[in-house]
């Protein structure tokens, strides 16, 4: 059987121009107290372009400066230096806000009233008639399954139906540019996946989105091009797949073979003859993501125990 | 309007002119007022805007690539500096007025009088106001053009829905308890005081109740939505950020308004359906709609009325001085003067009119026991004069005085109600000369009371040609309509009284209408109470809001005497001139020894007396808008009355609101 090698095609194939959404040129943001005085530098010179159409991933540890970001682009901040355009708009301007939609890290809403009210309440603040907005809230609380739970109040709901909640306010106006705060934040690994889906599925609609997460493999998932932040520093940008391929390595995987110690002698003698030498050789692993989502979708189709303990 | 209340007395109780449509020099001083105070406030915002917008600038890229502080905007710079020259022009005329003294040439502008410099000065002091108003305010109006109410509707109901699902609303049930428990359970008062009690209770009861519990709510509305995070779903919308005060604001103040209304009607239900006492109900259940007239004093002599100027009332040594008094005696010459230049055209075509009193009497001898003071009326037009020589009708050919003709053929007409079928003849009787008597009426200390004036007194009045020259003694401008003026008969007491003691009724209203109507008072204050709690929470914590608002508002009913002190009118000078005299145990009248000590102390004094008269600007004016007295006392609430105080409220909360607007503005929601 002749082995295959599998290559992933490029994921910003989906950038459909140069048009850039966000501009930063020498971002800047120093916290200072009552009287003026420097306390932390949260933000440093940042200089970044966001394309149009693009998943883009915002990674750092606590405290880098990514949240900061986030808020100076919404113009919950104001900037110390430098500026920052979205849509070609200065940040401050609430006008930009038409066209964008913003998922915090928690979702703020107002926990009084049920999922109607609150898409309702929403789409009011974008001036949006009586029938765009039920039309509109039916839709999305279709979209992010709590249908059954539209008239529970929000107190009532768990962390990961806040989260979808949340989600949906933040799509309420048809937006062109979403803005995630730590999406992932209280789902549980199929709501995960499911909102990583739906992250893609908003860029193949056109759409440009800004994430930020703690969490590597979900940005690695569905991120387009990512920046890495550090104590306010912009320390690596650029697409996803160019800064986590390996070129010292090549991977070769291949189907309906068996693992014999012939193959292995053979290949090695093969990488061997062009210079090379073989690391590792056996069946490759699977993502915990993938068996869960596996066992889910089985346990779904035939309910009932299924793992039996060794005898 | 400003006016107090006190269960003691029966009519309503004026320290200022009511504002009205009419007095429209007033009304342009007002306005002068307002732009010097809120000019000055705005000058000094868009000094502290313009400097912290220059050390902390956001700036805009334009497409030419330069960069524009956000910030500051063209008529905030223009408007600060054409402010800034003319208050210079403003100095110079303090400066120049400073030589001015009593002999200096005055001129009458607006009905006041000025010296020339003092003129320039407050007309400089307006137009630099309106300059720095025009600057401030303009980015203001600009960002209230991109308001939408749907958005400012939403975040209101979102408000109101807020309110009512965290169960506030069951607080306003604690209402209940003053309705529960009759007034007259509490107060021993006359029969007649029973619904001003009900009704000034009640309304002191909402009144705590809807405003400390809307302060309350606006205080922290704001600050909880920043710290629950919730407002960053919102400033990330299109929302213009006073779009979220206006939303709070209009959001609770919807919410007390439906509470008041439900009160209101409650309190309403329950005085008609409430065994209330038949004279609280002659007394008070009405609304009378009153018309008053100018009040003088004057003094008789040889039949004539005369000394209007000179004679101001008796001063019989009361600390309130809102009543000056006339003396008692049948042969006293004093008299209490109550004009009345115009009259309703309909009192011409009524048999009798009411006229109605209530005075204050100060006894020098205690009197005998249960009886009142006697007290005459004597209703004239400007055709009634007494030495006036005409044709005795009985004797043709010759002459007679008006007096002596009025005496002949008022015989056995004294005294006589429209009940008596004499009242024609006296109805005829006071069209011809243009006057009507009532003797010795027995009045008692603030009880209002009532007597019919016959309607020929208007006929005769209404004949005077338009061009007639003012031939009533004691009145300049009386041409036309009549006057009322008064008499104490018995010796040795005193009867005081005010302009609003004395009115001729032009109609009745409605009591439950006029109970509505005087809810309006409480909503004033809740405007008030809501604007300034919401503005001081778009910067400050919750708690912090809550009570610098709270102890604004309280400082409001003591105005007065803040500005009676600001002023220099109270006696014992500032704090530390009071604090100086409790120091050395001296009278509170004495003059103090002009040592460097008390001159320094005086001067610090002279300072907050400067500051207190700009706060004083800040403090809400509440009492103004006391309306409840006008319900208590049975006397309606005129739409031009409600009117007006709604512009003096928008007056009042519009600079609250810009400063709001600003504050919001600057503030880093998420900092």
């Amino acid at each position: 059987m002749p082995a295959t090698a599998v290559a992933e095609q490029p994921r910003t194939q989906h950038s459909t121009g140069s048009e850039f959404i966000v501009e930063t040129r020498n971002l800047t943001k120093t916290y200072k107290d009552f009287w003026g005085r420097k306390k932390k530098t949260a933000l440093n010179a940042l200089d970044l372009q966001i394309k149009k159409g693009e998943i883009f991933g915002l990674l750092g540890p606590n405290g880098s400066g990514k949240t900061t970001t986030i808020k100076l682009l919404l113009g919950l901040l104001f900037p110390t230096n430098g500026e920052a355009t979205v849509f070609g708009k200065p940040a401050a301007d609430v006008r930009k806000n038409e066209r964008i939609g913003y998922l915090p890290e928690e979702s703020y809403l107002y926990r009084f009233l049920n999922a109607e009210e609150t898409l309702d309440f929403y789409g009011r603040l974008f001036d949006m008639s009586r029938e765009k907005r039920e039309k509109r809230a039916a839709e999305l609380i279709e979209l992010v399954g709590l249908q059954q739970d539209r008239k529970r109040t929000l107190r009532e709901y768990s962390k990961g139906m806040r989260q979808r909640i949340g989600l949906a306010q933040a799509l309420i106006n048809d937006p062109d540019f979403v803005i995630l705060d730590e999406p992932t934040s209280g789902l549980d690994p199929m709501g995960t996946i499911w909102m990583k889906g739906l992250i893609r599925q908003l860029r193949d609609d056109g759409k440009t989105v800004l994430m930020c997460s703690h969490r590597l493999d979900d940005v690695q998932d569905v991120c387009d091009r990512i920046a890495i932040l550090y104590n306010g520093d912009l320390q690596e940008l650029g697409d996803v797949d160019k800064l986590v391929e390996d070129a010292e390595r090549i991977e070769v995987r291949a189907t309906n073979l068996r693992l014999t110690p012939e193959l292995k002698n053979d290949l090695s003698d093969v990488i061997a003859r062009h210079g090379g030498t073989m690391e590792s050789f056996g069946h490759p692993t699977t993502t915990l993501e993938d068996l869960f989502k596996k066992v889910v979708e089985e346990s779904k189709a035939r309910p009932g125990r299924r793992y039996l303990p060794p005898t | 309007m400003q006016a107090s209340f006190s269960p003691l007395i029966g009519v309503m109780k004026f320290e200022s002119e009511p504002l009205s449509f009419d007095s429209w020099n007033r009304l342009a001083w007002l306005v002068i007022d307002w732009l010097q105070d809120a000019g000055g406030f705005a000058m000094l915002g868009l000094c502290i805007w313009l400097l912290t917008s220059y050390l902390n600038p956001i700036y805009d890229v334009l497409p030419n690539g330069k960069k524009r502080n956000r910030l500051i905007k063209p008529i905030m710079v223009l408007g600060a500096a054409v402010a800034a020259c003319i208050y210079l022009i403003a100095l110079g005329a303090v400066y120049l007025s400073g030589g001015d003294n009593p002999t200096t040439p005055r001129i009458v502008v607006l009905e006041q009088s000025y010296t020339r410099w003092g003129v320039v000065l407050e007309f400089a002091l307006a137009a630099g106001g309106l300059a720095a108003i025009v600057g401030f305010g303009g980015p203001f109006l600009h960002d209230c053009l991109k308001m939408r109410w749907r958005r400012i509707y939403a975040l209101a109901l979102l408000s109101f829905k807020e309110a009512v699902r965290r169960r506030v609303v069951w607080v306003f049930l604690a209402i209940l308890i003053l309705y529960l428990f009759p007034a007259r359970w509490f107060f021993q008062e006359k029969p007649e005081d029973e619904i001003k009690s009900i009704v000034g209770v009640t309304t002191r009861g909402m009144n705590v109740l809807l405003i400390s519990v809307g302060m309350l709510l606006a205080a922290f509305s704001i600050p909880t939505d920043i710290k629950n995070l919730t407002i960053h779903t919102i400033v990330t919308k299109p929302v213009e950020r006073f779009e979220i005060v206006l939303g709070r604001f209009f959001g609770y103040l919807g919410l007390v308004t439906a509470a008041l209304l439900l009160m209101t009607g409650f309190g309403l239900v329950l005085i008609n359906a409430g065994n209330v006492s038949s004279e609280a109900a002659d007394e008070s259940m009405k609304a009378r709609v009153a018309l008053y007239g100018r009040m003088q004093f004057g003094k008789i002599v040889n039949r004539q009325l005369v000394s209007m100027e000179e004679f101001k009332g008796v001063d019989v040594g009361r600390e309130d001085v809102y009543r000056k008094y006339i003396a008692g005696h049948p042969s006293s010459p004093h008299r209490a003067i109550w004009s009345f230049p115009s009259v309703p055209k309909r009192f011409e075509q009524m048999d009798s009119v009411p006229l109605e009193f209530a005075f204050d009497i100060y006894r020098t001898t205690k009197g005998e026991e249960g009886t009142g003071v006697q007290v005459t009326f004597e209703v004239a037009t400007h055709a009634w004069d007494p030495t006036k020589r005409i044709d005795d009708p009985l004797n043709p050919g010759a002459l007679i005085s008006m007096q002596d003709a009025y005496d002949r053929d008022a015989k056995g007409l004294t005294n006589v109600t429209p009940e008596s079928p004499n009242w024609p003849k006296v109805n005829a009787l006071a069209e011809r000369y243009g006057r009507y008597v009532y003797q010795n009426w027995q009045i008692f200390d603030y009880h209002t009371s009532r007597i019919s004036v016959p309607g020929g007194i208007f006929k005769n009045s209404a004949a005077a040609p338009a061009e007639t020259k003012p031939s009533m003694p004691g009145s300049k401008s009386l041409t036309r309509g009549v006057q009322v003026r008064v008499k104490c008969e018995t010796p040795s007491q005193f009867v005081g009284v005010a302009r609003y003691d004395l009115y001729f009724v032009e109609s009745e209203g409605n009591f439950s209408l006029n109970y509505f109507k005087g809810a309006f008072g409480v909503w004033f204050r809740l405007v008030i109470a809501l604007a300034i709690a919401i503005t001081f929470s778009t910067y400050f914590a919750g708690v912090v809001s809550f009570l610098i608002a709270m102890g604004l508002f309280i400082l409001g009913f003591f105005l007065d005497f803040i500005r009676e002190f600001s002023s220099g009118l109270n006696i014992g000078g500032g704090p530390l001139e009071s604090l100086a005299r409790l120091i050395k145990n001296s009278n509170a009248t004495a003059d103090l020894d002009a040592t460097p000590t008390v001159k320094a102390l005086q001067m610090f004094d002279g300072v907050s007396r400067w500051v207190w008269r700009r706060i004083t600007t800040v403090i809400p004016d509440v009492d103004r808008y006391g309306l409840t007295d006008y319900v208590a006392q049975g006397f309606s609430i005129g739409p031009e009355f409600l009117l007006m105080n709604l512009v003096t409220l928008m007056a009042y909360v519009l600079p609250w609101l810009v400063a709001a607007y600003y504050l919001m503005k600057a503030r880093e929601i998420a900092a």
